[in-house]
């Protein structure tokens, strides 16, 4: 005997759903719907539960164990590019000796370190690429100014990164002369200076000199000293300009344009009774 | 009238629609079961829609490809008497019958035996000027009969032309290029109670379906399995279902009688139920394994054992001899086929040159029921088995199946009734307006 009768008749609400399910806009829309959660749930799990970042960074540390097993390697070439002539040929001394033939001493992070650590070398990429070559790419310091140390010479870049270092002053570059301790500190103000106050003076100036770590004076050719502001440094070189214009750096009777105060400026002339032709001036 | 025909004209345009889609459903609604078909029509059949202008005159060739049949709730005699278990009984064979044919249903075409019909043969005449008679003058006779009046309560749903007279010459079934200057139609109308048929309808409505064609069952069983020579001649198709029985009479390949009593095959259940005190269930059960109608020398020897309480170990267990059984159904049978043989005795059925009768519906299958039938009624009898169809295996095609296959064969070829000829006072322009309408309304 039958106790536990099932009504077979769907209830209204399947019995709709199972009309729907037959119309395409319903597939459609269940479909998209589908699509949207599998690519919410991807987005979850895949991107964010997962840290594939950590994974690719194993495989790169862990990449030169691979090929432990090869023992030996020939590297045909090695191109730099980026840099001058003189320090291409020492990056490519420096990558050769660098490789000693074993596949352990290939890496590449080792290379671009040892390139890095040269002084001239501001960045470096290193590349080996798959017919066996080196690639290289150097950006290069650029002397900015030359820094006297003593009797020795050395020159800067514009972060006052010593690049190298001269005995012979003849060997020096067309470069300003910085004198005085700590100037190479001021390098970053200095470049401001130079670039954009004293351009046209540039020529005329035989060095730039760091008085007591605090600021600059200016040694012209003409033996005339410009003594510059601690402070305000802005509105003592729009003093200058000043002076400039009205041809005062013509003017080989003038021994020291003094303008650390700069609202009280002076001037030293070589000779007193001159300071009297140009009092009208003043 | 007009309503009438409009209302019968937006079912065949539904039709004609649901069949341009490819897919139509059919609903048996019986006391018994309930059956569901989806069938296919057949590519070549466009070809068809072109170049025919009368749409309705096409054949099509078709294929099911869903069939479902559930067990009848909420329904008795034929009608629909509890809602919300008919509907059910609907939306389970509907979402049965769905899956199977993998498309949605949304037109339907429902028959059903119930109703109480009501047969009327209308004649009328128009006189023509000696002239050869076209279609719009079938049209023109054919809008003279007003239905409206004749059955109070009834909507028509068949009203077919059974019979054309030219010039008092009878037997012409298609008067088109005969000239005359008399033209006569007698047409049989065939009206079902309004309230059976708006239940219906609404129980599809709940159920998301739209009622796209209805056909009276008796008259479907009988185009489904009778022969054509049977169908000229005479021959009258029983109906022996399980909440009613019912007659269709056919003659010259036409409808031309119906009516229905509400006796079945479930009384001859209730029957056995209330004479063995069981439960319907079974009592169904036993007469449909052990019943019969003609006794032998040994069914006082063989015994039926029936089924009872398997929970109570003592109670004592029943058994009944074959003729007692048959003892019990033998008169109900009579009673029925009593009252069928009234119902053929009021429409003149003995003055048709055939006198064949054919048994369909369940009841038929009732061992002994030929010779039973044979012997009451006086006439030749056969079991009448429907017409093979594409798709439906051959065990479906039994007598039981036979109004559900008459509803597939009745759409693939319909017969022309009233509402397909062109009568002559409708307004063109408002046809065009209407035809737009229902367009409108059915692609959007």
């Amino acid at each position: 005997m039958v106790t536990d009768f099932k009504d077979p008749a769907p209830s209204k609400f399947f019995y709709k759903l199972n009309r729907l399910a037959y119309k395409l806009w319903f597939k459609l829309l269940l479909f998209s719907l589908a699509l949207s959660a599998f690519l919410l749930l991807a987005r979850i799990f895949v991107f964010e539960k997962l840290d594939f970042n950590e994974s690719f960074i194993s495989i790169k540390n862990n990449a030169f164990s691979y090929f432990e097993d090869i023992s030996e390697y020939k590297v045909s070439k090695v191109e730099v590019f980026g840099a001058s002539e003189q320090l291409a040929l020492e990056i490519e001394d420096l990558v050769k000796n660098t490789l000693s033939g074993k596949i352990s001493t290939l890496s590449v992070s080792n290379i671009r370190e040892k390139i890095i650590r040269m002084a001239r070398v501001k960045n470096a990429f290193v590349k080996l690429t798959a017919k066996g070559n080196i690639k290289v790419e150097v950006i290069e310091r650029k002397g900015l100014a030359v820094l006297s140390e003593g009797k020795s010479y050395v020159l800067l870049d514009a972060e006052g990164v010593r690049i190298s270092s001269f005995v012979d002053w003849r060997a020096l570059p067309n470069l300003p002369i910085l004198v005085g301790k700590g100037a190479d500190s001021q390098l970053k103000e200095f470049v401001s200076l130079h670039h954009q106050k004293l351009h046209s003076l540039i020529s005329e100036i035989e060095f730039y000199e760091w008085v007591g770590e605090r600021r600059w004076n200016l040694h012209f050719k003409s033996k005339l000293v410009i003594k510059l502001p601690e402070k305000n440094l802005g509105k003592g070189l729009e003093l200058l300009s000043v002076f400039i214009e009205k041809g005062f750096l013509d003017n080989d009777k003038i021994s020291v344009i003094d303008l650390r105060d700069v609202h009280r400026p002076f001037i030293r002339f070589k000779n007193s009774s001159i300071a009297k032709t140009y009092a009208h001036i003043l | 009238m007009r309503k009438l025909l409009q209302s019968q004209r937006e079912l065949r345009y539904k039709r004609a629609s649901a069949i341009k889609k490819g897919n139509v459903a059919l609903l048996d609604i019986g006391t018994s079961k309930i059956v569901c078909l989806v069938i296919t029509f057949l590519n070549d059949n466009e070809k068809h829609f072109k170049s025919s202008a009368n749409e309705s005159a096409n054949n099509f060739s078709f294929r099911v490809i869903g069939a479902s049949t559930t067990k009848s709730r909420g329904i008795k005699f034929g009608e629909i008497y509890e809602m919300g278990e008919a509907e059910r009984a609907v939306r389970t064979v509907v979402q049965r019958a769905q899956k199977m044919a993998g498309c949605l249903i949304e037109n339907i075409f429902l028959t059903f035996s119930g109703g109480n019909p009501k047969s009327s043969i209308l004649k009328t005449s128009i006189n023509l000027q000696k002239k050869e008679i076209t279609e719009l003058d079938i049209g023109h006779v054919l809008s003279k009969i007003n239905l409206d009046n004749i059955q109070e309560n009834r909507e028509v749903i068949h009203a077919l032309p059974v019979n054309f007279s030219v010039d008092n010459k009878h037997g012409y079934m298609d008067p088109r290029g005969i000239t005359g200057s008399d033209l006569s139609v007698d047409v049989h109308a065939l009206g079902i109670k309004n309230s059976l048929i708006q239940n219906m309808v609404n129980c599809l409505n709940k159920c998301d379906l739209s009622l796209a064609g209805i056909a009276y069952a008796p008259y479907l069983s009988g185009l489904s399995s009778l022969l054509e020579d049977e169908m000229q001649l005479g021959a009258v198709c029983l109906d022996l279902g399980a909440g009613s029985s019912s007659i269709s009479i056919f003659f010259r390949k036409n409808l031309i009688f119906s009516g229905s009593i509400k006796l079945g095959g479930m009384h001859i259940s209730s029957d056995i139920m209330q004479a063995f005190q069981v439960s319907f269930s079974v009592a169904e059960r036993i007469k449909v394994l052990y019943g019969g109608l003609i006794s032998t020398s040994t069914d006082d020897r063989d015994t039926i054992e029936l089924p009872g309480n398997e929970n109570d170990l003592y109670a004592n267990r029943m058994t009944i001899t074959r003729s007692e059984l048959i003892g019990v159904i033998r008169p109900r049978l009579a009673e029925i086929f009593d009252e069928l043989k009234n119902l053929l005795q009021m429409s003149d059925f003995d003055f048709l040159p055939g006198q064949k009768i054919i048994l369909t519906g369940g009841g038929s299958k009732m061992p002994g029921i030929l010779e039973f039938a044979a012997g009451f009624l006086g006439k030749t009898v056969r079991v009448g088995r429907p017409m093979r169809i594409q798709g439906l295996p051959q065990a479906t095609h039994g007598p039981e199946n036979s109004a559900i296959i008459g509803l597939a064969l009745h759409i693939a070829q319909p017969h022309d009734e009233m509402w397909d000829f062109k009568v002559p006072f409708e307004h063109d322009g408002d046809e065009i307006i209407r035809r737009t309408w229902r367009w409108l309304k059915t692609n959007w």
